[in-house]
């Protein structure tokens, strides 16, 4: 893996995410010149999101098939937690719809929501790993 | 409030603030390290990945502050407060989350110093960390880091 210098050439208007920005550009710019070595940070960043996202969203899946909302909840708010911290602005969004509907106990809204949470993770995932390759 | 990214405070030749950060996620962990050693006038004394490992650092260090996120495995939430503040009387707990203000305010009430949301960018951390030690870190930049203050952000058009 190399550092992450080769960010994203999508720009929204003044680095501002828009509706289609998988990305926050802005939040990676100031974490890539985050600490001595520049992206240095941001490539870790991104690697313990790769680790962790998709096994917090397996545990939505599997704790709200099994109608578990406040394990759902709780999970559903770590990756809120670990998506924010790699710019994934639009699966921290729909991350933290599936929490309000985990902790509102309302399952099928929470299983819809984790749906559409699988596809903004793949979408992140994939913008991520472009940035590291 | 909306401060540069790049700026910290220096020292005033007082001994840096000690901080424990408890968090169970270690990409937060990780955030939170690099920022807070950003600022001269903090230091990051130990990380736990769970609530019990939390009190477990809290006793044996003693620190300044301790950063704790307020949903974690094992012990959490206001037993996590309760506990962190019997074995380290002279730390701050600084509440990490991001619950609602509903959720946070009674921990608030319960002796915590102050809260941080989860996923600010690190001007507003410092800021807000800064704001409830009563210190101003955002003064003066560590060195070097002048050179990458006002860069544009990437992927922005150019001027």
């Amino acid at each position: 893996m190399t550092a992450a210098r080769q960010l994203p050439v999508t720009p929204s208007a003044a680095g501002r995410p828009s509706p289609d920005d998988v990305l926050d550009h802005e939040t990676l710019s100031v974490l890539h010149d985050l600490g001595r070595e520049p992206g240095k940070l941001l490539q870790e960043l991104i690697a313990h999101f790769l680790a962790e996202a998709p096994d917090l969203l397996t545990e939505v899946e599997v704790a709200v098939g099994a109608g578990q909302c406040d394990h759902a909840g709780r999970a559903a708010h770590r990756l809120k937690g670990a998506a924010a911290h790699v710019g994934a602005v639009r699966l921290t969004l729909v991350a933290d719809e599936v929490e309000r509907n985990a902790r509102a106990a309302r399952r099928e809204d929470t299983a819809r929501a984790a749906t559409t949470a699988r596809s903004e993770l793949d979408l992140a995932v994939t913008a991520l790993r472009g940035l590291v390759a | 409030m909306r401060r540069d990214p790049q700026q910290c405070a220096h020292g005033d030749g007082s001994s840096a603030v000690r901080i424990v950060i408890a968090d169970d996620l270690g990409s937060t962990r990780r955030y939170l390290r690099a920022v807070i050693e950003e600022c001269p006038e903090l230091e990051v004394a130990g990380e736990a990945a769970d609530g019990a490992a939390a009190v477990a650092l809290a006793e044996a260090l003693q620190p300044d502050v301790v950063l704790l996120d307020i949903s974690m495995p094992i012990l959490d939430g206001a037993d996590a407060l309760a506990a962190v503040m019997r074995v380290a009387p002279g730390a701050q707990v600084v509440l990490l989350s991001g619950m609602e203000a509903e959720v946070v305010q009674p921990l608030l009430a319960a002796g915590a110093s102050g809260f941080v949301p989860k996923g600010v960018p690190p001007t507003e951390l410092i800021g807000r960390l800064g704001d409830i030690l009563g210190r101003d870190l955002t003064k003066a930049p560590r060195p070097g880091r002048e050179r990458r203050a006002g860069r544009r952000p990437i992927g922005a058009p150019s001027p």
